[in-house]
């Protein structure tokens, strides 16, 4: 079963709970108040019999007919309250008929008190009119013949007195019967109003233990749940984090391997599986790491071999530039050699004329001897051959300079070829680079050179002049047409000197801008540049303490600008 | 004997004075600074040779070549450079054909001798004969013989071929030789190392003894001094790199077909790829035995 499904149980079992136990007390409280009600109305019945009882006593002492018609409104209001009242239990029910029953009794017995008092009232009055005849008759005793009508008056007396004795025994026998029965609907209310606080509370105490049991349902419910969830959910998680953390330590060997049908045993699956891929992709990072490594050291071997291929560039160039005057200088020479024979011989021939002049030889041999000379001589002069020997000479002489002023370079080149530090006329630096580079800067391409009066550098020259060499040698390799200029501009500053070399050829695109000074970034083809060139010009400037930066143009050309503190080298030591 | 038309081109003045002085007594010189003045020179004079830089700005000597080549095929060219790229060099014989590459600087006795032979063979052949191509001179007797120890080069060109040319294979120089000995082979395609074997001194011998064999070379191996040697000393007709190249090399062996036949016609136009005899080199043991087995090959033109 799917986490979620288990999530969505045990919340529907929690809401189910909590429903019926709200349900059962809305219930219970309802029928609570239904049983406090009529314990109330039980306890109004007590206090009305009460009053009812107190008015038939006020009545009874003072027989006013006020009080008579209060007990009747008293005794229809409690009426009313009986009639209103209701029991659902058979032993409230019964005692309630009782105390109806009493009740209607009562009115009886409270009727037949009222008649029977009005009964006394009017044997009282019969009594004292009798009195009051007797009285007049002794009076008027001389009429003897009113002595019968006087004994029967007495008799009559007599018979209403013993009649309100009986009327005043009865009055008294129906005041206890009242009495009695106002007891009886009392004992009856309070039986009733103490069944009422029983059942309430009864109900209060069902109500508890209904909650109680609710409360424990739902303690037990999320208990249970949380067992559960525990058992298929956190169990399984912490097994996942165990592996997890197991995996982490290193151990790409570890599987969960969890057995579950659900989410968790879903993520389980896809992590196994996750390891089993990273054990491979492990595999071949550590071979990356081993080839990263390897790149690293080819990296150092690669700018050694820029340096190297700088040089060996510099060095065919060179070899190119020397190889032209030698190839003319060592044929003219060659050919001065080959013209001596001719001039040995003519003065061969003039020794010869001088020694038969000497010897005295006969006009015949010296005249012969003469046009030899003579002859040889025109042929000389015809061919010219030291007119020839000199142009050839001052050819030899011009191609010998030439040399002399490469060597002179690659002299100052190679002094500079050192890795210390000195006082650099970088003007200097920047003539030797340009002659040497000559190669690479075809005849098309034209140098302008805008030199300023700069201040020596304390630099270390070689380094600045393999700057130099690359930025040169990039500027005329950008030029592609026919008509390509390098200016070459040097400036100083305050403290600075600024060298700006820039081209006219077809410029770096802006998306290639940004990762020009990076190590073998090329836009050269293959095999034409290493992309070193000026990541390693970069380094060499900012271990200076120098900046360089280009600016470039598509079809314009670019600038490269390289600033220099004229106290370079402070700059270096305090970076070393 | 008239003299020949020498024309010299050099950027740098100084090269061109020294070798007019150099030649002024043996031919007529004529000088050029740039690619373009050279091609002026050639179209109004007919130059039986001309003698090229190859680094020269704006035009470069083997673009010269290939033009000259184009305007006036009977001039021999001569490339006479102090540097030179591979590419160049190769270039120089697959566009320019030349007749011999020089080194500078030069030395005057061999420079003179290499320009002296080369005039006298322009001046030997008449002017229409070299560009009259003759018809229907396809000789499908000709076979072709394939050196090489890459089996897939001899499946390539049997290939390239079938049907149309009798393929031979050779995986080492032995085989080559006894092919040579039994064959009709009128072009060879060959790397310069088989079996281990440095097998460019069997190229030089066979153009020397047998020029009418067209030679296209076919390697991985570059080697700028190499390549000179097998243009001075072997006249090959092509140089191919590989990897094999199929398209380039099938239009590389039918040109040296055509070339062969074009020479069967024309015997006389051998002349134009005398080689420089080879030196024996490291190992003159292979040069004596190379040299004994080539010279009794059939239909050699040393024996007619």
């Amino acid at each position: 079963m799917n986490i979620s499904t288990k999530l969505w149980l045990n919340t529907g079992l929690s809401v189910g709970l909590v429903v019926v136990t709200g349900i059962v007390l809305f219930a219970s409280s309802r029928y609570v108040a239904g049983v406090a009600e009529q314990g109330r109305a039980a306890n109004t019945i007590v206090k009305e019999v009460f009053e009812l009882t107190m008015v038939a006593d006020e009545y009874l002492m003072n027989r006013a007919e006020r009080a008579q018609r209060q007990w009747n409104l008293k005794h229809d209001s409690l009426a009313r309250l009986l009639q209103g009242i209701q029991f659902s239990e058979p032993s409230e029910q019964s005692i309630l008929l009782r105390v109806r029953a009493e009740h209607q009794g009562i009115k009886a017995t409270f009727a037949e008190v009222v008649e029977n008092q009005s009964k006394r009232a009017a044997n009282q009055s019969r009594q004292v009119e009798l009195g009051q005849q007797l009285a007049r008759m002794e009076t008027e005793k001389k009429t003897a013949a009113r002595a019968p009508a006087a004994a029967g008056l007495r008799a009559e007396i007599e018979r209403v007195g013993k009649e309100t004795a009986l009327l005043r025994e009865l009055d008294a026998r129906l005041a206890g019967q009242m009495l009695a029965k106002s007891q009886a609907i009392v004992s009856g209310g309070l039986q009733l109003s103490n069944s009422s606080q029983d059942k309430v509370a009864r109900a209060e105490r069902q109500a508890v233990v209904t909650i109680m049991g609710f409360v424990l349902t739902l303690g037990l419910a999320i208990a249970g749940t949380t067992l559960v969830i525990n058992r298929s959910v956190v169990r399984p998680i912490a097994q996942v984090q165990e592996g997890a953390e197991i995996v982490a330590r290193g151990n790409l060997d570890h599987r969960l391997r969890l057995d579950a049908n659900d989410e968790i045993g879903e993520m389980s699956r896809t992590f196994d599986r996750m390891l089993d891929n990273l054990k491979t992709t492990t595999a071949s990072r550590d071979e990356l790491d081993r080839m990263n490594s390897a790149l690293k050291d080819s990296t150092a071997a690669l700018i050694q071999s820029e340096k190297l291929a700088s040089i060996g560039q510099m060095v065919a160039g060179v070899a190119h530039e020397m190889n032209t005057p030698l190839a003319y200088v060592s044929s003219s020479v060659e050919l001065v050699k080959d013209q001596l024979p001719e001039v040995e011989e003519l003065i061969a021939e003039y020794v010869k004329l001088t020694g038969l002049l000497n010897s005295g030889a006969d006009d015949q041999a010296l005249g012969k001897q003469f046009e030899q000379v003579q002859a040889r001589a025109a042929a000389f002069r015809e061919n010219r051959p030291l007119d020839e020997a000199g142009a050839l000479l001052t050819r030899s002489i011009h191609g010998l300079n030439q040399i002399r002023e490469l060597v002179m370079n690659l002299k100052n080149y190679s002094r500079t070829d050192r890795e210390r530090m000195m006082e650099f006329n970088l003007n200097e630096g920047l003539d030797s680079v340009l002659m040497l580079a000559k190669p690479v800067v075809k005849t098309r391409v034209k140098v302008v050179k805008d030199y300023g009066d700069i201040p020596f550098v304390a630099c270390s020259p070689s380094q600045i002049n393999q700057v130099f060499l690359n930025l040169v040698t990039n500027a005329a390799q950008a030029i592609e047409g026919d008509s390509g200029t390098i200016h070459i501009q040097t400036r100083a500053s305050a403290d600075r000197v600024q060298i700006v070399v820039r081209d006219n050829g077809k410029g770096i695109p802006p998306e290639a801008m940004p990762k020009i000074f990076e190590p073998f970034f090329t836009t050269k083809k293959v095999g034409e540049g290493t992309g070193l060139g000026l990541s390693i010009s970069r380094k060499i400037v900012e271990e200076h303490g120098g900046t360089i930066k280009a600016e470039s143009v598509v079809g314009k050309g670019t600038v490269v600008t390289v600033s220099l503190p004229v106290q370079a080298i402070v700059a270096q030591r305090k970076r070393a | 004997m008239a003299k020949a038309k020498v024309l010299f081109v050099d950027d740098e003045e100084h090269i061109v004075s020294t070798l007019r002085s150099l030649f002024r007594n043996v031919c007529d010189v004529y000088t050029a600074t740039s690619g373009a003045q050279a091609l002026e020179i050639v179209k109004s004079n007919s130059i039986h040779v001309i003698v090229s830089d190859q680094r020269m700005p704006e035009m470069a000597g083997i673009e010269l070549l290939r033009e000259v080549k184009r305007l006036s095929p009977n001039t021999m060219r001569i490339m006479l450079t102090g540097y030179a790229d591979f590419a160049a060099i190769v270039s120089s014989i697959n566009d320019g054909e030349i007749y011999r590459y020089i080194y500078k600087p030069w030395n005057n006795k061999d420079v003179l001798a290499t320009v002296t032979a080369a005039a006298e063979v322009a001046l030997s052949l008449a002017g229409d004969l070299y560009d009259a191509p003759p018809a229907g001179i396809e000789n499908a007797q000709t076979n072709i013989l394939v050196v090489d120890d890459t089996p897939e080069v001899h499946v390539i060109i049997r290939k390239l071929f079938e049907g149309k040319r009798q393929v031979l294979s050779a995986s080492s120089c032995d085989q080559a030789l006894d092919i040579l000995e039994q064959g009709n082979i009128g072009v060879v395609v060959a790397d310069v190392f088989v079996a281990r074997q440095d097998i460019s001194q069997l190229l030089k011998i066979l153009k020397d003894q047998h020029p009418h064999m067209v030679t296209v070379v076919l390697t991985a191996f570059n080697d700028a001094n190499m390549v000179v040697g097998l243009i001075n000393n072997g006249q090959i007709f092509r140089y191919l790199t590989k990897p094999v190249h199929t398209g380039q090399l099938r239009v590389s062996i039918e040109a040296a077909l055509l070339y062969h036949a074009k020479c069967q016609h024309q015997p006389r136009l051998l002349s134009r790829h005398r080689v420089e005899k080879a030196e024996a080199g490291s190992s003159p043991g292979l040069t004596a035995m190379i040299m004994s087995r080539l010279k009794s090959l059939r239909g050699g033109v040393a024996a007619r």
